[in-house]
């Protein structure tokens, strides 16, 4: 048995075509890695704020055509005039800054009472004089380059609103006016936790990846209070509440631990995802092998050679399955490699050793902490019955209708409208679909917990289901390969 | 008595309606060289791929070394090596690569045994090439190769002589006698080239239309099929036409007769008496081409 599988094995190594197809792969992987590299390198679009850098170009051109003098200009010189002047002043700090990021939020309101106070309707002197002093004291702020008082400054106007709201809850009765109140101050608590967060962890304002967990954190968090608070939650619910949980709870830790560095965060994020990025690869040599090693044997009459050894058929179709597992693995462990050396090129290699994955356990109730081959060990460890099945596939149509073209494109074909029939099951509820394989072959969506797209679908019912069709599919196999007769040619 | 080593006992086969061999019975001894032969669509192959199990059988037995087909088939085909139809190989690997995939599959073939076969059958320098680089009567040898790799005991050639040219075959024929000779094989070879067959086997089996018409030594089935007739040679056909009437005339000096071996000197006698110059009287020989067309009546498939 083992002489046979190695013979399979050899015959397949020794095919062309199957190293062109490895090749194939690591130049897309190699190509792959280097765009990512790059668009991660040039995040210049964060400069203003959300405006684009035409925009900003647009609006200074636009500015210089206006005359503040003019009745029917003035109301659109006001407007752009104190865009502008934030941009200019973004670029006096540079982007990037916490300085750029207080100014595209606040620099507005400051600026605009420059040019309303002194060519606006409502001119008025002294106004205008106050608007410039607060104006000169909101740059002296900035040029001061202390961002804390930023903060406490928007925390005092946290606690005075939450005091108000505090008042107003003692002196309500009413139950839904009190709940409501109750929500606003769980907001407002929210918000209040982030700046907390911002002045012990040392986050200064910006665009950085820090500050988006801070956003990411008081929006999900409270999404996930109103989740809390309601009763009965549908499914639907309970899976948008999950989310909003994975990401606060995710964000929160992030927060509190601290960030890899963008360099160690893009390896990591190359090496397990190699699964997703390059899975159409490893389908295609999955199937591709899968497809035509017993096919091809019948079409081209080898078949009669092996039949006549002294090994019974079940054993010579077994070994045939088991030299594409034995061979799938050594793709998928060339992607890994190719994977390790491209990014160990592009990004370095201190990435190699931190266990910086985390992810949300809802069974746990915690994050947990993971080094980039346990997680890819996970993982493929969940895509393996997709991957078992889709070769199962090709490989049984391959053994009943000897047709290598057929098999091959029936279980790509299969593994491609996953998505679509998935999102039409969940779509249209379509209950019955719970039993396809498709549905169940991801194991992935049961990862830590998670609530399948189906009510009451589980990991061992997937598990099971997977393992009946497996079965089917090479019992299958096997009865007709046991019965086929050669023909004569 | 020599032990059986093939024995295939009123083999049916039936595809769809089409009833494809109606009892085939074969038998054969260590040694045995059996020329398996009949016209295309007879049922030759057919019957090659029951015995070799490569097909179901729908009744009967096949029993090779006393092991049956069908229920102990590693077994039974432990010790039979073979070529069926083409020798079809794999054309990407090399010669040695594709002897060397077969005889992983055999606890009795080590390097040394694939080097011998190799020297043997005389691809010597060419075995390092990929098989799709072969010509027809090189993938023939290295078909011959894979067949005797192991050592088998009983060898199963469909038509391993196609597309060689002839001293080719005639390599192929010498080869064949010497492995009956020193390896004690039986060696069963079907083919519609008759005039290879007369030189090679010592037995033949004809097959027409699923039955076997006839299994017997070679010089048996000629012999039988040698009605007494002799050819005549003399100096003038034209004056012999009166005294022997029933003579058929060939050409101007040669003509035939059918008569018993003891009426030839009486006839001599009264051929001399009328100045005819007798120069030659042979039996005619028949070969195995004329013995095959009579008992399968031409070539007719139904």
């Amino acid at each position: 048995m083992i002489n046979l599988i190695k013979n399979e094995i050899v015959k397949i190594l020794k095919k062309k075509s199957f190293y062109i197809i490895l090749i194939v792969t690591v130049l897309f992987m190699i190509f792959y890695n280097f765009m990512t590299s790059r668009t991660t390198n040039t995040s210049m679009y964060t400069r203003y704020g959300s405006y684009s850098t035409n925009y900003v170009q647009h609006m200074r051109d636009y500015v210089k055509t206006l005359n503040p003098e003019h009745p029917e200009d003035v109301t659109a010189y006001i407007e752009a005039k104190s865009l502008v002047d934030c941009f200019d002043l973004v670029d006096k700090y540079g982007g990037g800054t916490w300085q750029a990021y207080i100014i595209m939020r606040d620099g507005i309101t400051y600026t605009r009472n420059l040019y309303l106070y002194a060519y606006g309707s409502e001119k008025n002197d002294p106004l205008r004089e106050q608007a410039q002093t607060d104006y000169e004291e909101f740059v002296a702020l900035l040029d001061k380059d202390d961002w804390r008082y930023f903060v406490e400054q928007e925390k005092q106007k946290l606690e005075k609103e939450m005091q108000i709201q505090e008042d107003l809850k003692a002196q309500t009765k009413d139950s839904v006016q009190l709940e409501s109140i109750q929500a606003e101050i769980n907001h407002l608590s929210i918000s209040k936790q982030a700046l907390d967060w911002r002045l012990e962890k040392n986050i200064s304002y910006g665009y950085d990846s820090m500050n988006d967990n801070l956003n990411q954190y008081i929006y999900n968090k409270a999404m996930c209070l109103d989740y809390e608070s309601k009763e009965n939650l549908t499914y639907e619910e309970k899976q948008e509440y999950q989310q909003a949980l994975k990401t606060t709870e995710t964000a929160k830790y992030r927060i509190e631990n601290g960030e890899p560095s963008e360099k160690i965060e893009n390896f990591q994020y190359g090496m397990t995802g190699i699964f997703s990025n390059y899975e159409i690869f490893i389908i295609i040599i999955l199937v591709m092998i899968a497809g035509t090693i017993v096919s091809e044997e019948f079409n081209k009459g080898t078949v009669k050679l092996l039949l006549v050894r002294p090994y019974s058929r079940t054993k010579i179709l077994l070994a045939k399955w088991i030299a594409c597992v034995i061979l799938f693995l050594f793709a998928i462990l060339c992607i890994a490699v190719a994977q390790l050396v491209i990014e160990g090129i592009l990004f370095g290699w201190e990435g190699i050793t931190q266990s910086n994955i985390i992810q949300y356990d809802f069974n746990l109730r915690t994050v947990v902490e993971f080094t980039w081959w346990q997680y890819l060990g996970i993982l493929f460890v969940t895509k393996l019955p997709l991957y078992l099945l889709v070769m199962t596939i090709a490989f049984a149509l391959s053994t009943i209708f000897t047709n290598s073209a057929f098999a091959i494109v029936i279980a790509l074909l299969g593994y491609m409208s996953t998505s679509i029939i998935n999102a039409l099951a969940t779509a249209y509820q379509i209950d019955i679909l719970r039993y396809f394989i498709t549905m169940n072959w991801n194991i992935d969506q049961y990862l830590f917990g998670a609530l399948p797209p189906f009510e009451g679908m589980t990991a061992t019912f997937s598990i099971i289901l997977c393992i009946v069709y497996f079965l089917v599919l090479m019992i299958a196999s096997i009865l007709v390969f046991k019965k086929k007769n050669i023909k004569n040619i | 008595m020599q032990e059986t080593i093939l024995k295939c006992e009123d083999l049916h086969k039936t595809i769809g309606k089409k009833e494809i061999l109606k009892g085939v019975s074969i038998s054969m001894q260590a040694g045995d060289i059996l020329g398996f032969i009949g016209p295309n669509g007879a049922g030759k192959t057919t019957t090659i791929k029951l015995i070799l199990g490569l097909q179901s059988i729908t009744s009967g037995s096949v029993q090779i070394n006393g092991y049956d087909i069908q229920k102990n088939f590693t077994k039974a085909i432990e010790k039979v090596g073979t070529i069926v139809e083409n020798p079809d190989l794999y054309m990407y690997l090399t010669g040695y690569d594709n002897l060397k995939l077969i005889g992983n599959l055999y606890a009795n073939v080590d390097k040394k045994r694939i080097d011998e076969v190799v020297e043997l059958v005389g691809l010597k320098n060419r075995i390092h090439d990929k098989v799709s680089k072969y010509s027809l009567g090189m993938r023939q040898r290295l078909g011959i190769a894979q067949a005797i790799l192991h050592k088998p005991n009983l060898l199963i050639l469909d038509e391993p002589t196609n597309g060689l040219d002839p001293e080719g075959m005639k390599e192929v024929r010498d080869l064949l006698k010497l492995l009956a000779e020193k390896e004690k094989m039986a060696i069963l070879i079907s083919s519609h080239n008759l005039a290879e067959l007369e030189n090679l086997c010592n037995k033949i089996s004809i097959i027409k239309n699923g039955q076997i018409v006839e299994t017997n030594e070679i010089e048996e089935v000629k012999a039988q099929l040698n009605d007494h007739i002799y050819i005549w040679e003399v100096n003038s056909i034209e004056e012999v036409k009166p005294l022997l009437p029933e003579m058929i005339k060939i050409d101007e000096t040669h003509f035939q007769t059918r008569i018993e071996k003891e009426k030839i000197p009486e006839m001599v006698e009264i051929l001399v008496k009328h100045q005819i110059k007798v120069y030659q009287i042979r039996p005619k020989e028949i070969s195995l081409e004329d013995a095959f067309l009579k008992k399968t009546g031409g070539n007719i498939i139904d």
